[in-house]
């Protein structure tokens, strides 16, 4: 029930339409909340103490799970520490209030703290490493700790472990429910709750954007690092509730509690159950634990076979885990087409005001270029990927560069947006010398980018694909964003991965748009385009200049593209530009035919 | 004088058996992209089987040690091909490619709990087969050689293999791009399950020769397998090469500490150090540092 309250009450701080948590996911989430009261209720009413217990435990699991949910879904790190993060949090409350005698409060608070030291030592390793290489340092780090409480064996009583005393928690609240259920249920609940809001929130988007791609997040001013520690956070705050959490309900602990099999488990409660639901952990910790544990307790000696038995087979079946299994055969005996709809991006467009591009136009010197590039070089090993280059785009102009592969072309790209760091040359943006600034200051400084393979999170609507870089700070009184907040409900309704490729395309420049940017830089846009798609992405390109003043820079191979929608064009070659003008005036130079002699045709 | 050799040996023995692993795990890695977290457990499988079978330690039988040897490798061959072709099975349809993370896990576990049904949660007491050389006034077992030549052979083998083979080169193809040897027209799922077999036969062979070195327990498969790790991204993920010069180096490290701070220091030893290589360099000693694609 507090949950609804905190559902209500904070939309009204923002706009009528955000929601705490998005619709759609409000029925799982109130069946996730009402599978977790059911399972410690059940037990409670029927006074099957043994149930109980496992169903406490199970929820204590779930708290550390939900975490990792968040932290392996949202933010896609792969962690095998957090068995550890809680086997610290849990230790050190046991020893502060079974050997130390501090009080119990003082010794949850303690708990927690180391809990969360541990995972901030764990989450270290994510700013340098990722994927597999950082799920094997956590492992190493999960797979050490028992072996710390041994070393340290005097303080840590390892061999015996320790135990700790029930408290004032364990008294009972009303009817035959004691303190420590009812915190335990509302931990449960609450990381439930937490789930659903991370999932909702542009804040959980910016961890998506920020962990499937770094170059993507830095070139939206997103700084990839310290959203990747903010999620480490928020599992360890999980993983080191789960921690206390364990000590008060199960009075003991020993190094053995602590090992690798408890992140293990963890990771396989999330990957198992259904990564990225709300639901899915619980279904994890059900197949993985109440299932084999206590269910099937009269196998004991089997536990572990169907433990993995299990955990391949559902992975086997169901590569999304048991929920999105689950939803996956609903949705096809449904047969109900998934709201789909284009998005018109070049006609929401088209609609600006006249007045919209000169009111950009005005800023800065007039007749300087919006960016200079001067004498750019940048070698990668033996090869010399750009030599000395120098281009200048001008304000309000599509700006092409064209060459043959492996001429430097999208390296030129990565060093005006900041990916690539030059060995000389510099690059002024606006009149500023931006060169020491890297891609996440240039993207505030109004360089937006889009990519080669677009970035696009199928799972989330338009909109939320749209909306995942850094809250702008003020009112927002450019044009294009009011226009964009305009379509905001209808591209909510439509879900990412009915999109052709085509309007990936736009949903991706539409992404770059809502940042305002000033110059726009595309790798080779019309890539897998079809000839239609093509003709759009041209009136796209004219239409986004005509209506927000912003500059186009392009990479592209599609000459015809090229040829209708570029202002100027630039031939790259062997890391120089070779020439720059009108596609009218370099149409006959010999360097152009040269370079494009299979084309019969050039049009103009 | 005496303790500094001790430890020179031994670790250069357990260091080889761990370049034995890395290796095994960088012939999969190579063919199919997949950290094969159960190559512990099949080290495991290794030396149960040598313990079963091998004349001295059961008491039973009196095969000649060749025949232990060969019989030994084909089952952990065998083993190893069948859990492959179980790992590779839901990549080919599923559309997360990293449902091997979970499988190779699940397999370790499984093959963890038949292991413990057949011989029991203990730590197996594998004789030494060959005998003892003099060295600098203590006697060192002929296996710690047997492992370290074991370890160089293997590496020469590989990369014979490799060269001169179509299958070899074919293998080396798709540690290039997966995807162009599919357009190329490599059937790769057979290949991909012949890493496993050539990675089951390498830990075959490390399980006979290595169990005394390194004192065969199930309870210690996850530690074998990222001990083996580490190795490998010491030197470089991939590439064979620098687990020979890592995995003796390592070996050594860990057991000095292990005999000036006890056993209990080995792991946080070896947490320390893959923390500071993938700090310093993440691309490992050897490796080459792939462009990331923009």
């Amino acid at each position: 029930m507090a949950s609804r309250a905190s559902t209500e009450r904070a939309p009204a701080r923002v706009t009528p339409t955000r929601h705490l948590v998005r619709p759609e996911l409000k029925r799982e989430l109130w069946l996730s909340i009402a599978i977790v009261t059911l399972a410690v209720a059940v037990p409670l009413v029927a006074g099957s103490t043994y149930w109980l217990q496992a169903m406490l435990l199970a929820n204590v699991y779930l708290v550390a799970a939900s975490g990792l949910n968040i932290l392996r879904s949202q933010a896609e790190q792969m962690s095998f520490g957090q068995g550890a993060v809680l086997g610290v949090s849990a230790y050190t409350m046991a020893l502060a209030v079974g050997v130390w005698g501090l009080s119990p409060l003082n010794g949850v608070l303690l708990g927690f703290t180391a809990g969360m030291m541990a995972g901030l030592l764990m989450s270290l390793p994510s700013l340098r490493v990722q994927g597999y290489y950082l799920g094997l340092v956590t492992m190493a780090g999960a797979l050490a700790l028992p072996e710390v409480f041994f070393l340290f064996e005097d303080q840590t009583r390892a061999t015996t472990g320790v135990n700790v005393l029930p408290s004032a928690i364990n008294d009972i609240a009303f009817w035959q429910v004691d303190w420590l259920t009812i915190v335990i249920l509302a931990c449960s609940i609450g990381s439930l709750v937490l789930t659903g809001v991370v999932r909702s929130s542009r804040f959980g988007r910016q961890l998506r954007v920020a962990g499937a791609s770094p170059e993507a997040a830095a070139t939206l001013g997103l700084r990839s690092g310290r959203l990747r520690l903010l999620a480490f956070g928020l599992a360890s705050v999980c993983a080191s509730l789960a921690g206390v959490l364990y000590v008060l309900l199960i009075q003991y602990v020993a190094p053995g509690s602590f090992t690798l099999s408890l992140s293990i488990l963890l990771y396989f409660v999330v990957v198992i159950g259904g990564a990225g639901t709300i639901a899915g952990p619980i279904a994890g910790v059900v197949v993985l634990y109440v299932v084999p544990e206590v269910g099937l307790v009269s196998l004991l000696d089997y536990r572990l076979l169907i433990y993995g038995a299990i955990a391949y087979t559902v992975i086997f079946l169901m590569p999304d885990g048991v929920v999105g299994g689950l939803r996956r055969i609903a949705s096809s005996l449904r047969k109900k087409a998934e709201p789909g709809g284009g998005i018109a991006l070049a006609a929401l467009l088209a609609n600006a005001p006249p007045a919209g591009a000169p009111a950009r136009a005005g800023t800065g010197e007039t007749g300087a270029p919006l960016l200079k590039a001067e004498n750019l070089s940048a070698r990668f090993g033996r090869v010399q990927a750009l030599d000395g280059i120098s281009i200048e785009i001008g304000r309000g102009e599509v700006h092409a560069i064209v060459g043959p592969n492996g001429s430097g072309k999208t390296t030129l790209l990565n060093a005006l947006s900041g990916l690539v760091t030059v060995d000389q040359g510099t690059v002024w943006f606006n009149g500023e010398d931006i060169t020491p600034v890297n891609a996440g200051g240039r993207a505030a400084r109004g360089l937006g980018r889009t990519f080669q393979t677009p970035r696009v999170f199928s799972d989330m609507t338009v909109w939320e694909n749209v909306d995942c870089g850094p809250s702008r700070k003020g009112a927002s009184t450019d044009w294009i964003e009011k226009a964009l907040e305009g379509v905001r409900a209808q591209w909510d309704g439509i879900a990412a991965h009915t999109l052709p490729h085509g309007q990936r395309r736009s949903l991706e420049i539409a992404r770059a748009l809502h940042r305002a940017p000033t110059l726009l830089a595309l790798d080779e846009p019309a890539a897998g385009l079809s000839p239609a798609e093509r003709q759009e992405l041209s009136s796209l390109l004219r239409a986004v200049v005509a209506a927000t003043g912003a500059s186009v820079v392009m990479v592209e191979h599609d000459l015809e593209l090229v040829w209708n929608a570029a202002d100027f064009i630039s031939v790259v070659d062997a890391g120089k530009v070779l020439v720059t003008g009108r596609p009218a005036d370099i149409r006959h130079m010999p360097e152009i035919r040269r370079l494009f002699a299979g084309v019969t045709d050039v049009p103009g | 004088m005496d303790e500094a050799v001790i430890i020179l040996i031994r670790g250069i023995g357990s260091g080889a058996v761990y370049t034995l692993v890395a290796m095994s795990l960088n012939v999969i890695y190579n063919a199919t992209g997949v950290l094969n977290f159960a190559q512990g457990q099949l080290l495991v499988v290794a030396g149960v089987f040598t313990y079963l079978w091998y004349p001295d330690s059961s008491g039973t039988g009196s095969l000649p040690w060749i025949a232990v040897l060969l019989a030994v490798t084909l089952v952990v061959t065998l083993v190893a091909a069948l859990q492959g072709w179980l790992t590779l099975l839901p990549m080919r349809s599923g559309s997360d490619q990293h449902s091997w993370i979970v499988t190779t896990i699940a397999a370790s576990i499984v093959i963890g709990a038949v292991m413990i049904f057949v011989i029991g949660p203990r730590t197996l007491a594998l004789k030494n087969p060959f005998g003892f050389f003099p060295l600098a006034g203590t006697q060192v077992p002929y296996v710690y050689l047997a492992i370290s030549v074991l370890a160089v052979v293997v590496h020469l083998a590989l990369r014979w293999f490799q060269r001169r083979y179509l299958v070899g080169l074919a293998l080396n193809a798709l540690s290039q791009d997966l995807d162009a040897a599919r357009t190329a027209g490599i059937s790769t799922l057979p290949l991909q399950v012949l890493s496993f077999a050539i990675a089951g036969a390498i830990l075959g062979l490390t399980g006979y020769l290595g169990g005394h070195v390194i004192g065969v327990a199930e309870s210690n498969a996850l530690h074998y397998v990222i001990f083996g790790f580490i190795v490998a991204v010491v030197g470089g993920l991939g590439n064979n090469t620098g687990a020979l010069v890592a995995g003796p180096v390592f070996g050594v490290l860990l057991m000095l500490v292990s005999f000036q701070l006890g056993g209990s220091a080995e792991i946080p030893l070896a947490l320390a150090v893959i923390v500071i290589v993938l700090m310093l360099r993440p691309e490992g000693i050897f490796g080459r540092l792939h462009a990331r694609r923009v």
